[in-house]
C-alpha cells in the first residue's frame, strides 16, 4: 500500500516535471517566435504604417477613411479630401517624416455622375507635386498624362498655415477677398507653381504634348484634335500661336 | 493519515491531468492561429512588410530605410548592402529585382538638402529601363521620365565582371581592362538613354529622342527664358537643323 503510494507520487513528480518543461520550451519558441518575421497568408487592414526604428514613418498604405492628414515642416494639416473626393492608398514620406508623395486612386459615382481619379505623385522637397501621373474624369471629362511642374523654393508651410486660417474662415466677401490677396502675394513673389510639360489627353480629346516657359505659359506644343488633325505649334507669351507647322504644309 | 494522503494523491492526479489537457488545447490553439485565413486589423506599425509566394520567394517588399534590401537576383543579394532604399522593390517569378518606388529626402545641418523620388520597371536581368524619377540637389533638379536600352548582359554577369576588375592592381593592365569594361560591346554600349521628358538642372523643359547609342537627335525644348525650338542632331551633338519661333 504504503509503496503503491509511493510510487503515485514519484510518478506524479516526473509527470509534474515534463509538464513544466515543456512549459518553459514553447513559452521561450513562442517569445522567439515573434522576433522573427510574422507570418500571416492574408491580412485585412485598415492602415499598414511603415516605421523607421525611432518611430518616424516612411509610409502609410490606408483605406480613405485613415488616410492621413497631410505633414509638412513637422507638423500635421487637416488639409486633404478639401475637394470631397475619397482618395485612398500610399502616402510616402521623406527621411524627416514629411510627405514627399503618394499613390491614390478614388471613383464613386454622384448625383450628376461619376467622379474618379488616380494619381502618382512625386514632390518637391519640403513643397508640393513636381512630377505626377495622373487620371482625372468628371462625368466623362477626362484628362490622363504624365506632368512636370516647378514649384517655388520657400516651404510649403508658409501655404499650409495661411490656407489653415482662411479655410477657418467664414464663407463671403472678406474671405475671398482675402483668398485673392493671398495669390496676390505669392505671385508677386513668383511662388506659384508652373506646368512645364504635360504628355498626354486633355478633356477635349486632344492627344498633346506641351512645354512651357519658367512661368507656365505653353510655347511649344506637339497635339492631335479630336478630328484627326495634327500640327506642331510655337507660341509667344500671350498664347498667341506664332507658327503652325503641319502635314499639309509645303517644305 | 493514510486517506488523506490517497485522497491527496487523487487530487493531485486529477490536477495532473486537467492542466496537462488545458496546457495541450492552449498549445494547438496557439500554433493553429496563424493559419487562419484572413486575419484582420484596424491599423498596424511594421518596419518592413515581404510578400512571398507559397515557396517563400521574395515578390515585393515594403520597408522603412534600415530594413530596405539591396539588389537581389535568383534570391541571393549581391552588389551592395541594403538600409538605402527606403519605399517598395518588385521581384519578378524568379525572385530576381525588377523594379522599385523609393523616396528619400533630408536637410544636412549645413542647410543643403538632397532629395530623389523615384519609380522604375527594370529589363529582365538587369537594371531599369523605365524611370520616372524627381531628383533634387540643394535646388538643382532633374525630374521626368527617362526610357534606356540596357545591353543584353545579364546584371550578374557584369558586377562579376566588376568585382574582378576592382580587385586587380592599379596599373595599365587594369586602366585599360576597364576600358573595355565600360566600352560598348558589339553595337551596344550597357545602358543608352533613348527617351526624356521632362525638366533639366538647366531648368529646360524637354522631349528628348535618341539613337541606340544614346546620342539626342531629336529634341524639342523651351529654355530657362522661354525661348522655343525643334532641333534635328548629328551623332556629334551638332544642331543640323533648327525649327524656332520664326520661319
Amino acid at each position: 500500500m504504503e509503496e503503491q503510494l509511493r510510487r503515485e507520487i514519484r510518478r506524479l513528480r516526473r509527470t509534474n516535471a515534463a509538464a513544466i518543461g515543456l512549459l518553459v520550451i514553447v513559452t521561450a519558441s513562442a517569445f522567439v517566435q515573434a522576433r522573427a518575421p510574422t507570418k500571416f497568408d492574408e491580412i485585412d487592414v485598415g492602415r499598414i504604417n511603415v516605421r523607421e526604428p525611432d518611430g518616424r514613418l516612411r509610409l502609410t498604405i490606408s483605406n480613405h477613411t485613415r488616410l492621413p492628414e497631410v505633414v509638412v515642416g513637422g507638423k500635421s494639416y487637416p488639409l486633404r479630401g478639401g475637394t470631397g473626393v475619397k482618395s485612398a492608398g500610399l502616402i510616402f514620406f521623406n527621411d524627416e517624416g514629411n510627405e514627399d508623395g503618394g499613390l491614390v486612386w478614388a471613383g464613386s459615382h454622384t448625383a450628376g455622375g461619376h467622379e474618379a481619379s488616380a494619381a502618382l505623385t512625386f514632390d518637391q522637397f519640403d513643397q508640393d507635386e513636381t512630377v505626377s501621373i495622373e487620371y482625372g474624369d468628371q462625368n466623362g471629362r477626362r484628362t490622363a498624362g504624365i506632368s512636370v511642374m516647378d514649384r517655388p523654393e520657400e516651404p510649403i508651410q508658409i501655404f499650409a498655415e495661411s490656407a489653415m486660417v482662411i479655410r477657418a474662415m467664414p464663407d463671403g466677401p472678406a474671405k475671398d477677398d482675402r483668398m485673392r490677396r493671398f495669390r496676390a502675394s505669392m505671385e508677386a513673389r513668383g511662388a506659384l507653381p508652373a506646368q512645364r510639360f504635360f504628355a498626354g489627353k486633355r478633356p477635349d480629346k486632344s492627344s498633346t504634348v506641351m512645354l512651357a516657359d519658367r512661368k507656365g505659359r505653353a510655347r511649344l506644343r506637339l497635339s492631335v484634335d479630336s478630328l484627326g488633325s495634327a500640327r506642331i505649334e510655337f507660341l509667344d507669351d500671350s498664347g498667341r500661336v506664332t507658327r503652325s507647322l503641319t502635314g499639309t504644309d509645303a517644305r | 493519515m493514510d486517506t488523506r494522503l490517497r485522497r491527496d494523491v487523487r487530487f493531485l492526479k486529477l490536477y495532473a491531468a486537467c492542466s496537462t489537457a488545458a496546457f495541450a488545447v492552449l498549445a494547438l490553439a496557439a500554433f493553429r492561429q496563424p493559419k487562419a485565413a484572413n486575419t484582420k486589423f484596424e491599423e498596424i506599425d511594421v518596419e518592413r512588410i515581404n510578400v512571398v509566394e507559397k515557396d517563400g520567394k521574395l515578390r515585393l517588399v515594403i520597408s522603412n530605410r534600415e530594413r530596405s534590401p539591396g539588389p537581389i537576383a535568383y534570391g541571393k543579394p549581391f552588389g551592395y548592402a541594403g538600409g538605402s532604399r527606403p519605399g517598395m522593390i518588385f521581384f519578378n517569378d524568379e525572385g530576381s529585382e525588377n523594379g522599385g518606388l523609393t523616396f528619400t529626402g533630408k536637410q544636412g545641418a549645413d542647410g543643403k538638402y538632397a532629395s530623389t523620388v523615384h519609380m522604375s520597371f527594370d529589363q529582365f536581368n538587369e537594371d531599369q529601363v523605365i524611370v520616372l524619377q524627381y531628383a533634387d540637389e540643394n535646388g538643382v533638379q532633374r525630374k521626368g521620365l527617362s526610357i534606356l536600352d540596357r545591353a543584353n548582359v545579364p546584371i550578374l554577369d557584369l558586377v562579376k565582371q566588376q568585382e574582378a576588375l576592382q580587385k586587380m592592381p592599379a596599373g595599365a593592365a587594369k586602366d585599360s581592362a576597364m576600358k573595355k569594361f565600360l566600352e560598348p560591346r558589339p553595337g551596344e554600349p550597357l545602358a543608352a538613354q533613348r527617351l526624356f521628358f521632362g525638366r533639366d538642372p538647366s531648368k529646360a523643359a524637354l522631349v528628348v529622342l535618341s539613337d541606340k547609342m544614346g546620342h539626342p537627335r531629336l529634341r524639342m525644348s523651351v529654355d530657362s527664358l522661354g525661348k522655343a525650338s525643334l532641333d534635328f542632331l548629328d551623332a556629334s551633338g551638332k544642331v543640323m537643323r533648327s525649327i524656332g519661333e520664326q520661319p
